[in-house]
């Protein structure tokens, strides 16, 4: 493009340079943000069921400023682009039963209750691009079409989380254990616990989340809500799963 | 460190719905609509402030807010083609000091006609290079993709505004006439 094409786009758009919002409008925004949010559905990501699903490439590079975000996506982004030290959760060990597409790439541990896993995988996927993948189910059987799985760019998975701190990823029931479900969701850096509240009764609680978290639920005293705590204990999100059993 | 402590909500709010409003309006060509666009913008920062760790972070981050948002409400109404006047819709003013005005007021019909016809992306694009003068990586945060896939962007969207007839025309006059 020549320079007079780049000055004529510059000149045509100049207008939109000197738009302002008005007095009325940054009220109207203030006073919205007060109130509370209105609770929603949690955010429930459809996965597809058994081994790995989507294989949209592109290559990705981690934006400075997502590291000065503090959401989901940001709990895995920086180890996706290849930074060990951001790495979520622990490391694998022979005993956790992995099945071999978490395994093989290298893919970390999330969370575990009750034999249902939670695992975080990063693949190379054409020249460039590297997929982030979670993996949730009872062992390797996961490997049999029992577990869940799904991969998508980091820029995919961050188009579904939003900027959220909580997201909850799905409730399969337990095969062995009737009446339980197992609550399965990942979480912002800054959330270090996680309770799964009933229509009546204690909470279920998972301390020293990292990264995400799984919770075997009783069906039968009704769930309510899952809310995410930071390490002073302050409310970072609280989503609805009162549907995801039904 | 929370932001929340070093940035007043209020001038926090006017500045992310500056920044959305007017990249909204370039790619919306509607004051209305770019309104709407602000105003979602303004309220997901206010309510998310104190997520933001590091101050300097914060247009950036609205950069990325914005892009999202205005691209939700791009691909919702896809389905629908809707006359968007662009820009150009919204007044002149003292802008074409440098090239002769009824040659930019031209411009910016043409352009008008013509970043409407753009893939959503390419007209982000467009609009944070042209109105917020980003560069490449900037962009590509906002965008949440490389500098590489800007830079496709950039040049398909310039090349296909190229092809429109009427700048074309602009061109020529111009390189053989004021210019």
């Amino acid at each position: 493009m020549t320079d007079f094409e780049d000055t004529m786009l510059r000149q045509a758009l100049a207008p939109a340079r000197d738009v302002a919002p008005t007095d009325e409008e940054i009220a109207r925004a203030l006073n919205r943000a007060s109130q509370p949010r209105p609770l929603r559905r949690s955010r429930v990501v459809v996965l597809t069921s058994a081994a790995v699903l989507a294989l949209c490439g592109a290559a990705y590079a981690t934006p400075p400023t997502r590291a000065a975000i503090d959401d989901v996506t940001g709990s895995f982004s920086a180890w996706v682009t290849g930074d060990d030290d951001q790495a979520p959760g622990r490391a694998l060990r022979p005993g956790d039963d992995a099945p071999a597409w978490v395994t093989e790439p290298g893919g970390r541990l999330i969370a575990k209750s009750d034999g249902v896993a939670l695992y975080v995988t990063r693949v190379a996927n054409g020249r460039d691009g590297t997929l982030l993948g979670f993996s949730y189910g009872k062992g390797a059987s996961a490997s049999n079409g029992v577990g869940i799985s799904a991969f998508d760019t980091v820029d995919g998975w961050r188009a579904r989380f939003d900027d959220h701190a909580l997201v909850v990823l799905g409730a399969p029931p337990v095969a062995d254990r009737p009446g339980r479900f197992s609550l399965v969701g990942v979480t912002a850096r800054s959330v270090r616990r996680v309770e799964l509240r009933y229509a009546a009764g204690p909470p279920d609680v998972v301390n020293g989340v990292s990264g995400g978290f799984v919770m075997i639920g009783d069906v039968s005293r009704a769930p309510r809500d899952v809310l995410a705590y930071d390490a002073d204990g302050r409310e970072l999100e609280r989503a609805d799963v009162s549907a995801v059993t039904r | 460190m929370s932001v929340t402590n070093n940035l007043d909500r209020e001038q926090a709010a006017r500045r992310a719905s500056t920044i959305a409003l007017r990249t909204a309006s370039a790619i919306m060509g509607d004051r209305e609509q770019a309104g709407d666009v602000a105003q979602d913008v303004a309220v997901d920062v206010l309510r998310s402030l104190d997520k933001l760790r590091d101050p300097d972070g914060f247009d950036a981050w609205v950069y990325r807010i914005t892009v999202r948002r205005t691209l939700r409400v791009l691909r919702k109404r896809r389905s629908g083609l809707v006359e968007v006047p662009l820009a150009l819709a919204l007044d002149v003013g003292d802008t074409a000091h440098e090239i002769d005005r009824d040659l930019v007021i031209a411009a910016r019909g043409a352009l008008g006609q013509a970043l409407m016809t753009l893939p959503p992306r390419q007209r982000v694009a467009i609009a944070l290079r042209y109105v917020h003068d980003l560069t490449d990586r900037e962009i590509a945060a906002a965008m949440g993709c490389r500098r590489g896939t800007v830079n496709a962007l950039l040049s398909r969207a310039r090349a296909a505004l190229r092809d429109v007839p009427t700048l074309q025309a602009l061109a020529i006059q111009t390189e053989g006439g004021s210019r």
